[in-house]
């Protein structure tokens, strides 16, 4: 900085005060009540859709499993998604949502866990784990998965559409894994398969495709970028 | 809080269960965060104000945030338009997610994080003449100020100079984190919200980094001993 620049500094600030002033009564934004309505109508949007295409692909189908088999598998597939669900989007304390490595490990142990779940299951009703599965059954299964997945994905994503200028990426995959946990709970609700290689290839799998995706799209839509004059 | 003490002191039954608990979580943190910093506390109200509305508040976020922003932004660019330019960016990004900020939110974290993301895209970006953090324009502007005799300033900014170049020798996390701490006076749960890690870990960086600062020193003074030796 030069020594006859540093006069005008306080006159630059009160200008830099004055344009930034003007511009934000130029353009009004959300308040709070604001932004919380629009994220009730994009969660029930969100929701919607997403039973719509659960129902709309054939719903609820227990096969041979028994009742105790799918509360079990449902139940533990649904206590992951809403944990996940709560540490990934719900308030944290901060502006600044969660740390990375709490994310991360949230990622990093969800696949796992729901694979054991998948190997307790067969364990305690083997005659339900017994069924054969055709290898074309675990990617129709799969790609059912991935795309009963999207749908949340995109409604957990898009509400926070540049707001994460800390770690987008992973902010994406822990979201990514939140719907790939949701689409699990679906998958033990639809699929009459209870075999265990079945759950983990087409069930579990799919929520690392998902996370992955969710990364990616993190990446790229939750960012904080610089706009462009 | 206030509120809270009024209505427990109205004679109405005080809150029960989960909320109760919740409650008494949020005064805590209220407390404690008002007793840690007053001035962020103001600043977290005032947001909080413009959050639920009042338009009128923002005057006092900006004048709370901009120029310690500033000061931030400054000694990465070197160039005050530059650093305007994302202050402004910054400021205007707050403004339109002011609908996010939740209530207990610290606002001061948010908008280093977001300043700093800033930066990194402008240089990303083409914007090149972003460089490595020195203090040379503040030493020089501070040894100006100071009415010390001359060998004592050349020795002072001996000093400083080896301590900026130990800086910039740094890894840049644990540069980041002694930056935030030392030099933008954020708190060390506040840097760990700014770089997205955990606290233990901010502490560590910044440890790290005072230790390699005071190895420097202490050669430094080693050298001067000898240097006085006839």
């Amino acid at each position: 900085m030069s020594t006859s620049s540093r006069p005008s500094a306080p006159a630059a600030a009160a200008e830099l005060r004055a344009r930034v002033l003007a511009e934000v009564a130029r353009t009004p934004s959300p308040t709070r009540a604001d932004y919380k309505r629009r994220i009730m109508l994009v969660a029930a949007i969100g929701a919607l859709a997403t039973v719509s295409l659960f129902l709309g692909t054939g719903g609820m189908s227990p096969g041979t499993r028994p009742v105790e088999m799918i509360a079990f598998t449902v139940g533990f597939a649904l206590v992951a998604a809403a944990v996940l669900t709560r540490l990934s989007s719900g308030q944290s304390g901060s502006m600044l949502g969660r740390s990375r490595p709490l994310l991360l490990t949230a990622v990093v142990v969800t696949a796992p866990v729901l694979a054991v779940v998948a190997l307790c299951a067969s364990t305690f009703w083997p005659h339900a784990a017994e069924d054969h599965v055709e290898s074309g059954a675990h990617l129709a299964c799969g790609a059912m998965s991935v795309l009963q997945g999207a749908l949340p994905l995109l409604a957990l994503l898009l509400p926070k559409r540049g707001t994460d200028p800390v770690h987008p990426a992973v902010t994406g995959a822990a979201l990514g894994m939140t719907a790939g946990a949701w689409t699990v709970v679906m998958a033990y609700m639809r699929c009459p398969h209870g075999n265990a290689m079945h759950c983990i290839v087409a069930h579990v799998v799919p929520t690392l495709i998902l996370t992955a995706l969710g990364a990616g799209l993190g990446w790229l839509l939750l960012r904080v970028r610089t706009t462009q004059p | 809080m206030f509120m809270l003490a009024v209505l427990d002191s109205s004679g109405k039954p005080p809150p029960s269960g989960l909320a109760a608990l919740r409650d008494r979580t949020l005064a805590v943190t209220e407390e404690r965060s008002r007793k840690a910093d007053p001035a962020s506390s103001a600043l977290d109200a005032a947001m909080d104000r413009y959050a639920r509305g009042d338009d009128s508040a923002f005057g006092a976020v900006y004048d709370g945030l901009a120029p310690r922003l500033q000061s931030f932004l400054l000694r990465y660019t070197h160039d005050r338009a530059k650093a305007e330019d994302v202050v402004q960016q910054t400021m205007l990004k707050i403004h339109r997610a002011r609908g996010r900020f939740t209530l207990g939110g610290q606002v001061v974290p948010w908008a280093f994080a977001i300043a700093r993301r800033l930066l990194i895209d402008h240089h990303r970006r083409g914007g090149r003449e972003i460089l490595a953090p020195t203090s040379d324009d503040t030493l020089t502007q501070l040894l100006a100020a100071v009415d010390a005799p001359a060998d004592d300033v050349a020795i002072a900014k001996e000093v400083a100079e080896h301590l900026a170049n130990e800086l910039a020798r740094l890894p840049e996390n644990q540069r980041v984190a002694f930056e935030l701490i030392k030099q933008d006076g954020l708190s060390v749960a506040e840097a760990a919200q700014v770089l997205g890690t955990t606290v233990a870990a901010v502490k560590l960086r910044a440890h790290r980094a005072y230790e390699a600062l005071r190895v420097v020193l202490a050669d430094l003074g080693t050298d001067t001993k000898r240097k006085g030796e006839p």
